[in-house]
C-alpha cells in the first residue's frame, strides 16, 4: 500500500498517494477529498469532451467531471476521474506523478470545486486590509505577472489563475502558495531563488516556472472576502496605468460572467449558477477595467497605483 | 417597435435579478445577458409579475409616475422592446376583446 499525504489546498485537507505542491495538513485532520490512483482511462470520443487548453480537454457532467491531460504527441496521457469528495487519477508510462500532481492542485480542484457547488474565475487574487482583490483577463492579458509584482510589493497571495468563490460567502478561497510566472519575470520581481520549472514533462514548457511563496506571501487558510475587481484589458505601449471609473452595473456583470472558469464545457446548472454568481458579486463590489504598459520594468509602478488605495507603503 | 395594445407580456420566468443603485439587474438565463433597470423600468417589470398589456402598463406608470401619455407610450415601447431583444419578456398572442 502507498503512503498517503495529507495537504492544505483551496481550503480542503486532500489525502493523496503521491507527494502535492501544496502545504502540508495535520495528520488527523478529516479529509475533505481522498485522491486514488487507478488506470489511465481511454480518450474521450468524437465530440464527446471541451477543449479547454491545448494540451487538457474535459467532459463534465452535474455531478463528475473527467479531465483528460496529453502531450503534443498524443502518445503520453493522465486523467482525472473527479466527483465531490474525491479525485482518481491515472497515468501512462513516462508521465511525470509531479507533473500529475501539479494539475491536481490546479485543474483538478477546480473541477473539484465546482461539482461541490463553489464558483472559479479565471484570474487571480491577493488580500489588501480591505479584503481580496481580484484581478480577471483573458491569457496572454499579465495576469500573473501582476500578482507576482503586487506578491512582491507586500500584498499576500490568495490565488493564481484559479480564483475560487466560496459557497456560502463571497470570499475568495486562498488556493495554494505558488504562482506561476515567466523566466523573466522571476528574477526581476528577486523571486528567481525560490522557482523551479512548473512541468518537468518538455511539452509543459510554456507553463514557465513556479514560484513557492513563504508563510507571509500567503493569505492562510480562511477565505478573504471580496472588495473589489478588475478587468485587465490588452497590454498597451505607453507608460500610463488606466484604471477605469466602476463599470455600469449590467456592463460589470457581463465582464466577470466572461472570466468563469471553463464557462463554456459547464452543463446548464452550473453555467447557471456561474450567472447568477456574477450578480452577487457585482452587487456587492465594483468592477473596473485596468489598463498596464507592455513593460516588465513598469511592474513595481502598476503594483503602487493599485496598493495605493489600501494605504500600504510598503 | 410598435407593439399591438391587445397582445399581452409576460415575463421570462427563467431570469433572475437583484436590487442595484436603486433599480434592478436582471440576467437572461436563456441569453447569458445582463440589463440594468432604472427605477421607472424596475416598476414595469414589477407590473409584468402579471401578464398585462401595452395600454395596461402605460395606464399602471402613469398612475404611479408624474409623466403625459406620448412620453409614457414611447419610454415603455423601449424598454419593452429591449426586453423582448433580450428574452428576458415574452409577447404573447393577441387576444381579442382585451
Amino acid at each position: 500500500m502507498r503512503d498517503t499525504h495529507r495537504h492544505r489546498a483551496f481550503g480542503l485537507t486532500l489525502a493523496a498517494p503521491l507527494r502535492l505542491p501544496a502545504p502540508a495538513a495535520a495528520a488527523d485532520a478529516p479529509i475533505d477529498v481522498a485522491i486514488t490512483v487507478e488506470p489511465v482511462l481511454p480518450p474521450p470520443g468524437e465530440g464527446e469532451a471541451t477543449r479547454v487548453s491545448q494540451l487538457m480537454q474535459i467532459v463534465f457532467a452535474t455531478d463528475s467531471a473527467i479531465l483528460h491531460a496529453h502531450g503534443l504527441d498524443f502518445a503520453q496521457r493522465y486523467t482525472m476521474r473527479i466527483t465531490r469528495s474525491g479525485i482518481a487519477v491515472g497515468w501512462s508510462a513516462g508521465v511525470e506523478p509531479a507533473d500529475v500532481a501539479r494539475h491536481l492542485v490546479g485543474p483538478g480542484l477546480v473541477a473539484q470545486a465546482l461539482l461541490a457547488g463553489r464558483t472559479c474565475l479565471h484570474g487571480c487574487a491577493v488580500q489588501t486590509p480591505a479584503g481580496a482583490i481580484v484581478i480577471l483577463g483573458a491569457s496572454g492579458r499579465g495576469k500573473s505577472t501582476l500578482a507576482a509584482a503586487l506578491v512582491a510589493a507586500g500584498l499576500p497571495l490568495i490565488a493564481e489563475e484559479y480564483v475560487v468563490i466560496a459557497e456560502d460567502e463571497l470570499a475568495c478561497v486562498p488556493a495554494i502558495p505558488a504562482l506561476k510566472v515567466s523566466r523573466e519575470t522571476a528574477p526581476l520581481l528577486g523571486l528567481a531563488g525560490r522557482s523551479e520549472p512548473t512541468f518537468r514533462h518538455p511539452d509543459f514548457a510554456g507553463e514557465g516556472m513556479t514560484v513557492t511563496l513563504d508563510r507571509d506571501s500567503f493569505a492562510g487558510d480562511a477565505p478573504v472576502p471580496l472588495a473589489a475587481v478588475y478587468v485587465l484589458d490588452p497590454r498597451h505601449r505607453d507608460t500610463g496605468v488606466h484604471l477605469s471609473l466602476p463599470l455600469p452595473p449590467a456592463q460589470a456583470a457581463g465582464a466577470v460572467a466572461e472570466h468563469t472558469y471553463w464557462g463554456a464545457a459547464l452543463p446548464p446548472e452550473l453555467r447557471t449558477r456561474f450567472l447568477r454568481r456574477a450578480l452577487d458579486i457585482v452587487q456587492h463590489c465594483p468592477v473596473r477595467r485596468l489598463a498596464v504598459p507592455d513593460d516588465l520594468e513598469a511592474l513595481p509602478r502598476v503594483a503602487a497605483a493599485i496598493r495605493a488605495p489600501y494605504g500600504i507603503s510598503r | 417597435m410598435n407593439f399591438d395594445p391587445k397582445c399581452r407580456f409576460e415575463r421570462n420566468a427563467d431570469s433572475f435579478g437583484v436590487e442595484q443603485d436603486g433599480g434592478l439587474l436582471l440576467l437572461a438565463l436563456e441569453t447569458g445577458r445582463y440589463i440594468h433597470l432604472n427605477a421607472t423600468a424596475h416598476a414595469i417589470w414589477q407590473m409584468l409579475a402579471a401578464p398585462c398589456s401595452f395600454d395596461a402598463l402605460c395606464a399602471g406608470l402613469q398612475a404611479r409616475f408624474a409623466v403625459d401619455a406620448t412620453r409614457c407610450r414611447s419610454e415603455v415601447s423601449a424598454l419593452l422592446t429591449r426586453l423582448v431583444d433580450a428574452r428576458l419578456v415574452f409577447v404573447r398572442a393577441c387576444e381579442p376583446g382585451l
